[in-house]
């Protein structure tokens, strides 16, 4: 079962709204290789793992991913804050604010929502592996992807945090279709 | 455009909450790296070290400061403080 | 045709028509956990900074 500890796991301190990255961040929330599609991968996929350490990668790696998606949220709620309707109009921003007002929804940027169609669980452990080591490093590209449109060093510095996660849960991945 | 996050007024607050983060992040670091090396005795005593420093930083900032877990609540308080105080979103205190 | 020689060593022992990572080589931690912190990772062999450009090769 899960415990929440009131933090972030990396500090969010943004101090300028910018709606029109906001708008670009979400897909880190709700997008097809975002840390939600992550979590519940990899939390869904532990139950068929044949080995108990392959469950507890997966378990583990699962739990930060909750952790990241929170920050992802943190990032887009500080980036939309107290916006006027004349912000919201100017940004493009007004297409999502009808429909969630600045509450954080679970979609990617292109407005596609949240969905399991995002993930697969397929049960057999080499399957679900390798879709996890293809799921960071579809997460990594699109964390280079927002380092290449943002320049906000607020935003980029827990962006960075979150890259260099991904690089790492590969390699730990990789190292857990190593075991016997 | 309007500031995005609360601004944190205590530097004593904000440098013990910065300091739980990085040994909680060696704590995850460990954690990953022992579920794949189940047997590296050092990786194994070097979390125990830093789960005790960890124990130690919470229990000291929640007597300061509030809650940070539910398990480690000051008891002597009159206000529920884990449901008053700011949300980590908020950005001031992380 | 040229002989073919593989660029890994001992990809003899790795059976064909599976995927895989190394081990890492080294488990030593960053001294400064404070940059180890900002970095993402503790582990200076898992830092692979993003560049502003494509890996090449």
């Amino acid at each position: 079962m899960w415990n929440y500890e009131k933090r972030l796991q990396y500090p969010v301190k943004i101090t300028q709204t910018n709606p029109q990255i906001a708008q670009v961040i979400i897909s880190q929330y709700g997008g097809p290789d975002g840390e939600l599609a992550a979590s519940m991968r990899y939390l869904a996929q532990r139950y068929t793992m044949p080995y108990n350490t392959v469950a507890g990668v997966l378990t583990d790696i699962g739990t930060e991913e909750l952790a990241h998606f929170e920050m992802i949220c943190a990032i887009v709620y500080q980036l939309t804050r107290n916006l006027t309707p004349e912000e919201i109009k100017e940004s493009g921003f007004d297409k999502y604010y009808v429909d969630h007002t600045l509450a954080l929804w679970p979609q990617a940027a292109g407005g596609i929502p949240f969905n399991a169609c995002e993930f697969q669980s397929k049960g057999d452990v080499i399957t679900d592996l390798t879709e996890d080591m293809a799921a960071e490093q579809k997460a990594r590209t699109t964390y280079d992807n927002i380092l290449r449109l943002v320049k906000d060093p607020d935003v980029c510095d827990p962006i960075k945090f979150l890259r260099a996660r991904e690089i790492v849960h590969f390699q730990r991945f990789g190292e857990a279709m190593l075991t016997r | 455009m309007s500031a995005g996050c609360k601004p944190c007024m205590d530097s004593e607050r904000q440098k013990l909450l910065q300091e739980i983060s990085k040994v909680d992040f060696v704590l995850k670091e460990l954690n990953l790296y022992l579920d794949t090396h189940p047997y590296d005795q050092q990786a194994m005593e070097r979390f125990g070290q830093f789960n005790a420093l960890k124990n130690k930083l919470v229990k000291d900032y929640t007597e300061k400061y509030g809650p940070l877990v539910l398990s480690i609540v000051d008891m002597d308080s009159r206000e529920w403080k884990w449901a008053t105080q700011d949300w980590p979103w908020e950005g001031g205190y992380n | 045709m040229q002989e073919w020689k593989p660029q890994m060593p001992f990809v003899e022992q790795f059976p064909v028509a599976m995927a895989y990572v190394p081990w890492q080589r080294t488990c030593t931690m960053y001294e400064n956990l404070d940059e180890a912190f900002k970095t993402g990772t503790i582990f200076p062999e898992l830092n692979k900074p993003f560049l502003g450009r494509r890996v090449k090769g």
